[in-house]
C-alpha cells in the first residue's frame, strides 16, 4: 500500500438524504418527489420522448403488417411476430440508451410506515415528573400528618397547639392573602383567614375540610395501612359562619362521613349527616356530647387539595391490596350469578317433566336440583362467614354494616331463588305422565288425520298437499286441539298406519333415534350450564324430530 | 450528466492535488455494506449492525503518493423496498462497490444484477468493484472465489474478498479504487472550466446543509 487513510469525518449521516443537496427528507416519498422535482436527470425527457416515438412506430408497423396479412396466416403467428418484434425493439432501446429509471412508487404491500418517531420517552419523562411531584407532595403530607398527630403538647390548650402546628408547617402570612384562593371571597371581619394544617396555605372557613385524628392515624400507620379505611371528614355547613372559630369549637360542625366503597353507604352516611346538622342547630352542649362519643375529639383543618391527595393515596393503597372480604364478596357474586342462571333451567325442566314430555329424564332434573341446592348452600355459608367478619381485628361500625348488608342481600336473593324452585315430580309420576301424554297424542293424531281426510273429501283442492297439511298441524300441536272443528273427543280409533305401538322392535335402529339421543345429550349439557337460549333451540329441534318420528310412525 | 461528472473530478489543491469522488455501495441487505464502510471510515466493527434506512453518508480521505482523495461514500440500504432509491445515489457516482456475501449464493446473484444495472444506467466510466464480504467465515462459503473472480474479469471489475470483521482487504479495495480513479487534469477537464463550475456547486451544497 502506498497510501494511508487520513482524516475522516466522524459524522455518519443516515436517512432519506438527497444525494444532490444533502437534505434529509425523513421519508421515502418525500425524497423521491424532491429528487424528481428538483434534480431531474437532464436527458430523461429525451429518453422518454424516444421511447414513446419508438413504441408508436412499432404499433404503426404492426398495424400495417396486420393489414397486409393474407387471410391464411394464423393469428398465432402474428402474435409471436408481434412479441418478438416488441422484445427486439425494447432490447435495442435499452442498448442504445438506458431507460429513464424513475423511481416507482412502492407496491402496496410493501409501503413502509415512514419514519417513526417515538414520543414515548418524552411522554414518560413528563409523566414521571408529574407522578413524582404528586408522590413527593403526598409523602410530605403524610409525614407532616404523622408529626402533627403524634407530637404536640399533651394538654388541649389551643394556643400551644397552634404554636406546635406552626412549628411543623410554616403558615402563610395573613397579609399575603387578601381573599380565599379557593372561593375567591374577600377576607374581612366576617370572613376570617384560616390555615390548612398540612400545607399552611390560607383559606376561608367555608372551604375548610376537617380531618379527624382517627382517620389521620389510619392514614399514617404504615404497619397496618388498611386497618381502618374510613375517612371521616367534617364539612362546614354553609349557613354556619363563625368568625371567631378556633380549634375546639370545630366540633360544632356536623359529621360528613364518606367512603369510596359504595354509593349506598354514602347515602346512608349523608342521611346521618343531615340528622346531625339538625341536632347541631339545637345547642352547643349536644354537639359537644356528640363529639365526645368520638374516641378522638380533635380534628384538623385541612384544605381541599391536601385532602384530595390523601384520599387518592388511600384509594391507591386499597386497590393494591383489597381487604379479604372484597374477594369473598366477588366470589359470592359469581356464585349468585351462576345459580341465577341455573334456576330458570331447572324450572323449565320441571315444567317439561310435569307436562309428561320425554325431552328430559327424571334423573336430569334431579341432578340440576342438587347442583342448584349445593350452590345455594355455599352462598349461604360464605355470606354468613362474611357477615361474621374477620376475627383478627376489630371492625369498624361501617365495615360491620357493610358485611351485614352483604349477608342480607345474599339471603334475599337466595329466598327469591328458592321460591322459584318448584318441587320435582317423583320418577313414577314422570313415567305416568309420559304414558298419559303419549296416549293423548295418539288420540290427537287420530283426530287430526280424520279431520284431514274429511277435509280432503269435502275440499278436493286441499288434496294437492295432504301430507304437508297433516305434518304442519301435528307439529303445531301442543295439547289437545280446540273443539271448534266440530270433532268431539270421542273419536278414539287410530286411523293412520302403522300404529306407534306396533313395531317397537323393528325400527329402533332408525337414524332419527340416534339424532334424538344426541340432541338429548346436548340438551343435558346446556341445561347443566344454564344456557337458556341454547336450550330453546335444542328443545325445538328435539320436538321437530319427535314430530317427524310420529309422522313416520316410529314409536317415541 | 457530463456536468455532474465534472463535479467530482480533479481539483487543484497546491502541489498535492485533492480530488473528491462519489462512491456508492450496493448489494443485497445484510451482506455487510455498512460494516465495510464503517471499518474503512472509522475502523470499527459492530457484530450487530443495524440495517440502514434510506442511505448513509460518510466521508473518508485517503492519501496516495501523488494526490489526496476524498471519498464521499453513499452506503445505500439493501432492503428491496429501498431499491428504487438506489439510482439517485449512483447517479453521477465515479465509483461503486457491489457487495455480496460469500456465504449466500443469492446475494451473489443480486450483485450480478446490480452490476448489470450499473453498466446500463450509471455513468459509463464508473469504476466498479466487486467485494465478496464475510471472508472470515470462509468455511461456510457458498460462492467460490474462482467463480466470482471469473465473473469480475469478464465484466472488468475490481474484485476482492473482504472481511469487515477482520478488516481483511477493506482498505485495499478502497485503495484499489482510488488508484483506478482518474486523477489530475490529464484525465479530467481543463482546470479553467472546473474553476468556473466549482464554486457554484460548493455553494449549492452548503446552503442546503
Amino acid at each position: 500500500m502506498d497510501g494511508a487513510a487520513a482524516g475522516n469525518s466522524n459524522v455518519v449521516r443516515q436517512g432519506f438524504i438527497c444525494p444532490f443537496c444533502m437534505e434529509d427528507f425523513g421519508e421515502y416519498e418525500r425524497l423521491i418527489y424532491h429528487v424528481e422535482d428538483d434534480h431531474p436527470e437532464e436527458d430523461s425527457s429525451d429518453l422518454a420522448g424516444m421511447f414513446v416515438s419508438n413504441v408508436k412506430g412499432f404499433f404503426d408497423k404492426a398495424k400495417r403488417g396486420i393489414q397486409k396479412l393474407d387471410a391464411k396466416k394464423s393469428i398465432a403467428e402474428i402474435a409471436s411476430n408481434v412479441e418478438s418484434e416488441f422484445t427486439e425493439t425494447t432490447e435495442k432501446l435499452a442498448e442504445r440508451a438506458p431507460l429513464p429509471r424513475l423511481p416507482k412508487p412502492l407496491p402496496p404491500d410493501e409501503i413502509s410506515p415512514g419514519t417513526i418517531r417515538s414520543r414515548t420517552k418524552e411522554f414518560m419523562g413528563t409523566r414521571e415528573m408529574n407522578i413524582n411531584e404528586v408522590a413527593v407532595r403526598t409523602n410530605m403530607l403524610i409525614i407532616r400528618l404523622d408529626r402533627l398527630i403524634n407530637g404536640g403538647p399533651k394538654d388541649k390548650d389551643p394556643v400551644k397547639r397552634k404554636e406546635f402546628e406552626r412549628e411543623i408547617v410554616p403558615w402563610l402570612d395573613d397579609a399575603e392573602a387578601s381573599c380565599c384562593p379557593l372561593c375567591a371571597a374577600r377576607f374581612g371581619l366576617t370572613r376570617r383567614r384560616h390555615h390548612c394544617r398540612l400545607c399552611g396555605k390560607v383559606l376561608c372557613h367555608n372551604c375548610s375540610k376537617f380531618l379527624s385524628f382517627e382517620t389521620a392515624r389510619s392514614l399514617t400507620s404504615s404497619s397496618n395501612p388498611l386497618g381502618d379505611t374510613r375517612i371521616d371528614v367534617e364539612e362546614t355547613p354553609p349557613e354556619e359562619v363563625d368568625p371567631g372559630t378556633s380549634q375546639p369549637k370545630e366540633g360544632r360542625r356536623s359529621f360528613f362521613e364518606f367512603s369510596h366503597k359504595s354509593m349506598d353507604k354514602m347515602k346512608r352516611a349523608m342521611a346521618g349527616a343531615v340528622q346531625k346538622v339538625h341536632s347541631a342547630a339545637a345547642g352547643e352542649e349536644l354537639i359537644a356530647g356528640a363529639l365526645n362519643e368520638q374516641e378522638m375529639s380533635d380534628h384538623m383543618r385541612v384544605c381541599n387539595l391536601c385532602l384530595r391527595d390523601l384520599h387518592f393515596r388511600e384509594s391507591q393503597m386499597e386497590k393494591k391490596d383489597p381487604p379479604s372480604y372484597v374477594q369473598q364478596y366477588e366470589f359470592l357474586k359469581e356464585m349468585i350469578e351462576e345459580v341465577k342462571n341455573l334456576v330458570p333451567t331447572y324450572v323449565r325442566v320441571v315444567v317439561s317433566l310435569n307436562n309428561g314430555e320425554s325431552v328430559y329424564t327424571h334423573k336430569h332434573g334431579e341432578d340440576l336440583r342438587t347442583k342448584c341446592l349445593e350452590i345455594q348452600k355455599n352462598i349461604d355459608v360464605l355470606s354468613k362467614r362474611i357477615a361474621e367478619g374477620a376475627d383478627d381485628k376489630p371492625d369498624s361500625a361501617k365495615e360491620q354494616q357493610l358485611r351485614k348488608n352483604i349477608r342480607l342481600s345474599a339471603v334475599q336473593s337466595l329466598q327469591g331463588l328458592i321460591g322459584q324452585m318448584e318441587s320435582l315430580p317423583t320418577a313414577e309420576e314422570c313415567a305416568n305422565r309420559i304414558v298419559k301424554r303419549k296416549e293423548r297424542r295418539v288420540k290427537d293424531f287420530g283426530r287430526v288425520n280424520r279431520t284431514v281426510m274429511k277435509m280432503s273429501n269435502s275440499m278436493p283442492q286441499l288434496m294437492a298437499q295432504p301430507h304437508l297439511n297433516s305434518t304442519s298441524s301435528v307439529s303445531s300441536l301442543g295439547g289437545p286441539p280446540s273443539v271448534d272443528d266440530g270433532w268431539s273427543a270421542e273419536d278414539n280409533d287410530l286411523v293412520f298406519e302403522p300404529s306407534p305401538f306396533e313395531d317397537d322392535t323393528i325400527k329402533t335402529d332408525h337414524p332419527l333415534y340416534e339424532q334424538r339421543e344426541q340432541l338429548r345429550k346436548f340438551l343435558f349439557q346446556a341445561s347443566s350450564t344454564g344456557k337458556m337460549d341454547e336450550m330453546d333451540i335444542l328443545e325445538r329441534n328435539l320436538k321437530e324430530i319427535e314430530d317427524e318420528m310420529t309422522r313416520l310412525g316410529l314409536p317415541c | 450528466m457530463a456536468a455532474r461528472n465534472a463535479g467530482g473530478a480533479a481539483r487543484p489543491g497546491g502541489p498535492n492535488r485533492t480530488c473528491q469522488f462519489k462512491l456508492v455501495l450496493l448489494g443485497e441487505s445484510a451482506v455487510g455494506k455498512s460494516s465495510l464502510v464503517l471499518r474503512f471510515v472509522k475502523g470499527q466493527f459492530h457484530e450487530y449492525q443495524e440495517s440502514t434506512i434510506g442511505a448513509a453518508f460518510l466521508t473518508q480521505t485517503v492519501c496516495l503518493d501523488d494526490a489526496t482523495i476524498k471519498f464521499e461514500i453513499w452506503d445505500t440500504a439493501g432492503q428491496e423496498r429501498y431499491h428504487s432509491l438506489a439510482p439517485m445515489y449512483y447517479r453521477g457516482a465515479q465509483a461503486a462497490i457491489v457487495v455480496y456475501d460469500i456465504t449466500n449464493q443469492e446475494s451473489f446473484q443480486k450483485a450480478k444484477n446490480w452490476v448489470k444495472e450499473l453498466q446500463r444506467q450509471a455513468s459509463p466510466n464508473i469504476v466498479m468493484a466487486l467485494a465478496g464480504n464475510k471472508a472470515d467465515v470462509a468455511n461456510k462459503r457458498t460462492v467460490e472465489y474462482e467463480e466470482a473472480n471469473a465473473y469480475a474479469e469478464d465484466n472488468a471489475l475490481l474484485f476482492m474478498e473482504t472481511s469487515a470483521k477482520t478488516s481483511m482487504n477493506v482498505n485495499d479495495i478502497f485503495m484499489a479504487i482510488a488508484k483506478k480513479l482518474p486523477i489530475g487534469p490529464a484525465q479530467g477537464e481543463p482546470t479553467g472550466t472546473v474553476d468556473m463550475n466549482q464554486p457554484q456547486q460548493q455553494q449549492k451544497g452548503s446552503c442546503c446543509k
